[in-house]
């Protein structure tokens, strides 16, 4: 393989990298919302 | 016996000095573009003054260079304390001068604020400040979040070590090298800072009906702000202005992604030890006190009444708590009703900002690998006092593999601790010595130490100087976590008293 295509590939392979990375990011404030919304529920029952 | 520092050093310490305050002088270049573009004359004349003053200050410091180049430890961390000292000063010469500001101690207090990425503001009538000036104070905080010796290092490679990147509280090295850590961490930004204008933009722009431009306008500095933990927003009612929970939680995104260590954010994107990450200490504390601070504040919130149904709820209490927990400051109501949220909901909102986020992010606090490293001491020392004499109590944690908790990283995290406990009880007095109640006192006082941003209502244009000064000198001790600035308190010492 010439350098070009390895490079290339090296550049896309480190985009779907960095774009996982941003969605764990989004995960995670989605799973804190749900957990927000649960604990939420159970405080009003409580209190 | 003291030793007195040679010129050499002072040469050394000077040259370094002026090398970052050029890079500043470059950075202030962006808002002048700005101001010119924007056709905005007068900020445009108050930036091209801070650019020759960085440029000035930063040419002669560094004008005779010293003969070796290489910065040991202590002139490294030197430097960083006086940057973090002379940066605001030159950084808030374009505030002072807009007329927002009641005196120029108001416009250093914003300086520091910005570049410490606390997030308070003395600002008057931030609704109506030129544009270029509010970028300008969310650039200060995006540089500051990330590190002004950081983006000095980035530009002149070499030359200097690893003192200065330890000074600015940063713990470890990414990459092998000082400058490709540097330049990683410059690379996470940069995508981070694509992604989040257009996701905020997107919102504003879809979700509000915001103009094109507005919305860029709006998404560029809500991700600056967000994306140190910095706490700055363009409109005095904070991130509460947008009405829209969409808003709200891409903010959120910003915020934690700026409270993770950048080892973090490596492990992530170049898929390594993913899961093992789970397994972490730091992980494993931050998660813990954000879920524990976050269930205070929300019984605390509904002890008060003041939020009866599930959604209301669980909005204020998450966006709050990832907000103080990340040291960013944002807010969805006035600190006149922050101020009014006693009990629990205090407890919660105080201990979340003094924890802050994780060792090596752009957030404050304690950190949570401190925290979990107290935990795991007292932990070990309650076994030993439970099992048998002979019984051997393993020191062991998880933190990117397993690692032996020695007793000098133990006395290190205690000792930072205290040291912070103490500046947020010397704010605290300070604050009550000028007859605020020891609540108030004690939040604002936690927030600045922690540069956590949010408030219960004493910062301001009117508050007492020597109660601005105490807050600016905690966000400054806070922002570089003691270190360096003793290592300056020694130096002068050491140049007045040394023989």
């Amino acid at each position: 393989m010439t350098t070009e295509p390895r490079r290339r590939r090296g550049i896309l392979r480190e985009a779907a990298g960095e774009a996982w990375g941003l969605l764990v990011e989004v995960i995670v404030v989605g799973l804190a919302a749900l957990v927000a919304l649960a604990v939420a529920a159970l405080v009003l029952l409580v209190a | 016996m003291l030793l007195r520092p040679d010129p050499e050093a002072l040469r050394v310490i000077s040259y370094y000095l002026g090398r970052v305050l050029l890079v500043m002088a470059g950075v202030a270049v962006l808002p002048l573009a700005w101001a010119v573009i924007g056709r905005e004359w007068a900020p445009a004349a108050s930036f091209l003054l801070t650019v020759g003053a960085f440029a000035l200050v930063g040419a002669l410091v560094s004008a005779a260079p010293p003969r070796e180049k290489h910065l040991g430890l202590g002139h490294g961390m030197v430097v960083v304390a006086l940057a973090w000292l002379i940066a605001p000063a030159l950084g808030s010469i374009p505030l002072a001068l807009s007329g927002h500001f009641g005196s120029f101690l108001d416009a250093y207090f914003d300086g520091m604020s910005g570049l410490t990425a606390s997030g308070s503001s003395l600002v008057n009538d931030v609704d109506h400040l030129a544009p270029s000036l509010n970028f300008w104070r969310h650039l200060l905080q995006f540089i500051g979040g990330q590190g002004i010796v950081l983006a000095a290092v980035s530009v002149f490679a070499g030359g200097v070590g690893l003192s200065m990147f330890h000074g600015e509280g940063r713990e470890d090295r990414i990459l092998p090298s000082v400058t490709s850590t540097a330049r990683f961490i410059w690379l996470v930004s940069g995508i981070h800072l694509v992604f989040g204008v257009l996701l905020l933009g997107s919102v504003a722009y879809f979700g509000l009906g915001f103009t094109p431009a507005r919305s860029l306008f709006h998404g560029l500095m809500t991700f600056f702000s967000s994306f140190v933990t910095g706490g700055f927003t363009v409109q005095s009612t904070s991130i509460g202005y947008y009405h829209s929970v969409l808003f709200e939680a891409a903010t959120m995104v910003f915020m934690l992604a700026g409270a993770m260590s950048f080892s973090l954010h490596y492990a992530l994107w170049r898929r390594r030890g993913r899961l093992q990450l789970l397994r972490d200490l730091e992980t494993r504390a931050l998660a813990v006190t954000m879920a524990g601070t976050m269930v205070l504040l929300m019984l605390g919130l509904a002890t008060l009444g003041l939020y009866r149904s599930v959604g209301s709820l669980a909005r204020q209490g998450l966006f709050h708590i990832v907000s103080a927990h990340t040291s960013s400051g944002f807010t969805l109501v006035p600190s006149t009703e922050i101020a009014q949220w006693g009990g629990l909901a205090f407890v919660g909102l105080v201990t979340a900002m003094f924890l802050g986020g994780m060792a090596s992010s752009a957030a404050g606090g304690l950190k949570a690998l401190r925290v979990g490293l107290v935990a795991k001491v007292l932990k070990d020392q309650v076994k030993r006092v439970l099992l048998p004499d002979r019984a051997v109590v393993p020191s062991v944690y998880q933190q990117g593999g397993r690692r032996r908790l020695t007793q000098q990283a133990a006395q290190a995290a205690l000792l930072v601790t205290l040291l912070f406990v103490g500046l947020c009880a010397v704010g605290t007095a300070v604050g009550m010595a000028y007859g605020y109640p020891l609540q108030q006192a004690l939040f604002d006082s936690v927030s600045a130490a922690t540069n956590g941003g949010l408030s219960a209502g004493i910062y301001g244009p009117h508050m007492p100087v020597v109660l601005e000064v105490t807050y600016i000198l905690q966000m400054w001790l806070g922002r570089l976590e003691f270190v360096a600035v003793f290592a300056l308190f020694g130096f002068v010492v050491s140049g007045v008293r040394g023989r």
